[in-house]
């Protein structure tokens, strides 16, 4: 039943909803020509990743949402619009402050400065991004390691989170149309 | 439905290049007739540090092969002698490589020991003790003896034979770390390490012109002079490579031929193909 529902749902090509279920898996591969995804761990590895996350989530929800009533599908609908949202402003506040350009390629800052640095900084003669022009652009040199890496899981999370969202809230969107123009009228509400 | 299954070869397809490209990709196989000079000379037939400096000489191995992001360090301060035997050079390419010519090890190993005595037994004549000659000595001898013996022997299989070689290569690099340190403690002085520079990835060629042009430019992060501050000298990176890959702020300064050397300048980096031309 779940696997009909999903193989239905994707191989509808003129359902405006499993088209833009399709879009919504290839749209992380947009990052490759607009270089706006997180710059770790590779440019090509983050679309695959997320597309693939993207797919797991469809089959998640075909399998185990389709059993839900109609007012606990609205119910994960407002989540993941809620989930879209707030991973958008995460990835956005996240990528403006944490995220610097040079030479046409991209890289992650920390957020705790070394001490030898914070030192320099306290003086208030050079910032953190001066300093890191003058360390050949190498972020370890500014900022503790373990915050770099931090910064870079949590680009990419929320990256992630954002595209896993939209493909949810379309799948739980077809879902609960499926149910809604099945079901009687009568019985759609209590379902 | 075509479109999801092609979204998904299309995502394992750029994973799989993507990892590729991430960690490095096996060399191809070894030519049969590869053009090399390592082919003209066979690596068996070598024996002594004589022949694998002849080799070296034959190759007409570049300075900019033999000078390195992480030179040969020998500096006494005032209560401590920082010292780094240095890289050793990385010989070859993608097709060349240790796997396939194992006589790289050596003759890198040889390259760099030479590039270290020079160091220590010219630039620095009050560190020509016997102790460092007999060091020096005994490297030239764990090459000849223990490197190009086991080579020439030809009874390894070839990853033990490389697995054997870069022991060696670890017995010389105690070798002179432990010489350092007695040296150090027959003067009173504490031993130090340098920090080691990585190689930056955010940089770009750009080339520099001396004038005159027997000048020796040396190069410095921005960053490292400043929070180093009077630790600074052992990051200065010499630059013998007419067009360097570099990123961010530097300082530089020159050593021109009549000894003078001139004060550190800020040098910025703004975009590929800089020329920076520096007049006496």
């Amino acid at each position: 039943m779940a696997l009909d529902n999903f193989l239905s749902f994707v191989s509808d090509f003129k359902g405006v909803a499993a088209l833009i279920a399709k879009a919504a898996l290839l749209a992380p591969f947009a990052t490759l020509i607009l270089n706006i995804g997180p710059p770790w761990p590779a440019k090509t590895a983050v679309p695959a990743l997320t597309a693939l996350c993207e797919v797991f989530v469809l089959i998640y929800i075909f399998q185990f949402f389709t059993r839900l009533s109609k007012k606990k599908l609205d119910t994960r609908l407002r989540l993941y619009f809620g989930l879209l949202v707030a991973s958008f402003v995460v990835y956005l506040f996240i990528y403006s402050f944490f995220v610097f350009e040079v030479n046409n390629d991209r890289d992650v800052k920390g957020f705790i400065l070394l001490p030898a640095v914070a030192s320099q900084v306290a003086k208030g003669v050079d910032t953190p991004e001066e300093l890191l022009r003058g360390a050949e652009w190498d972020p370890f040199v500014i900022w503790e390691g373990w915050t770099i890496y931090a910064m870079r899981a949590a680009l990419l999370l929320s990256w992630i989170l954002f595209f896993v969202a939209i493909a949810g809230s379309i799948a739980v969107f077809v879902t609960a149309q499926r149910k809604t123009s099945k079901a009687p009228p009568a019985a759609s509400a209590n379902s | 439905m075509k479109s999801l299954f092609a979204a998904i070869a299309v995502s394992m397809l750029i994973a799989s290049t993507s990892q590729a490209a991430y960690f490095q990709i096996p060399a191809p196989p070894k030519p049969q007739t590869a053009p090399t000079p390592s082919t003209a000379t066979s690596s068996s037939k070598i024996t002594t540090v004589k022949e694998l400096a002849e080799l070296a000489n034959s190759l007409e191995i570049k300075a900019t092969i033999r000078e390195r992001i992480n030179p040969p360090t020998f500096l006494i301060n005032a209560d401590s002698l920082v010292f780094y035997e240095g890289s050793i050079p990385q010989l070859g390419d993608n097709v060349i490589t240790a796997q396939n010519f194992p006589i790289l090890i050596p003759l890198a190993r040889k390259l760099q020991v030479d590039d270290l005595r020079q160091l220590v037994l010219i630039e620095h004549p009050e560190a020509a003790t016997i102790q460092w000659q007999n060091a020096f000595k005994l490297a030239d001898a764990l090459i000849q003896q223990k490197m190009l013996a086991v080579i020439a022997s030809g009874t390894l299989s070839d990853d033990a034979l490389i697995q054997k070689l870069n022991e060696y290569n670890s017995g010389i690099s105690k070798l002179f770390e432990t010489t350092a340190r007695e040296f150090a403690a027959s003067r009173n002085l504490k031993f130090q390490r340098p920090g080691l520079i990585a190689p930056a990835t955010h940089t770009v060629p750009v080339k520099f012109v001396l004038n005159p042009k027997e000048g020796k430019l040396e190069l410095i992060p921005r960053t490292l002079f400043i929070v180093k501050g009077d630790q600074a000298e052992q990051w200065w990176r010499p630059m013998v490579e007419e067009s360097p890959r570099l990123g961010g702020d530097y300082f530089f300064r020159v050593t021109w031929p009549n000894g003078v050397t001139s004060p550190p300048k800020l040098l910025q980096i703004q975009n590929a193909g800089q020329v920076f031309t520096i007049n006496q």
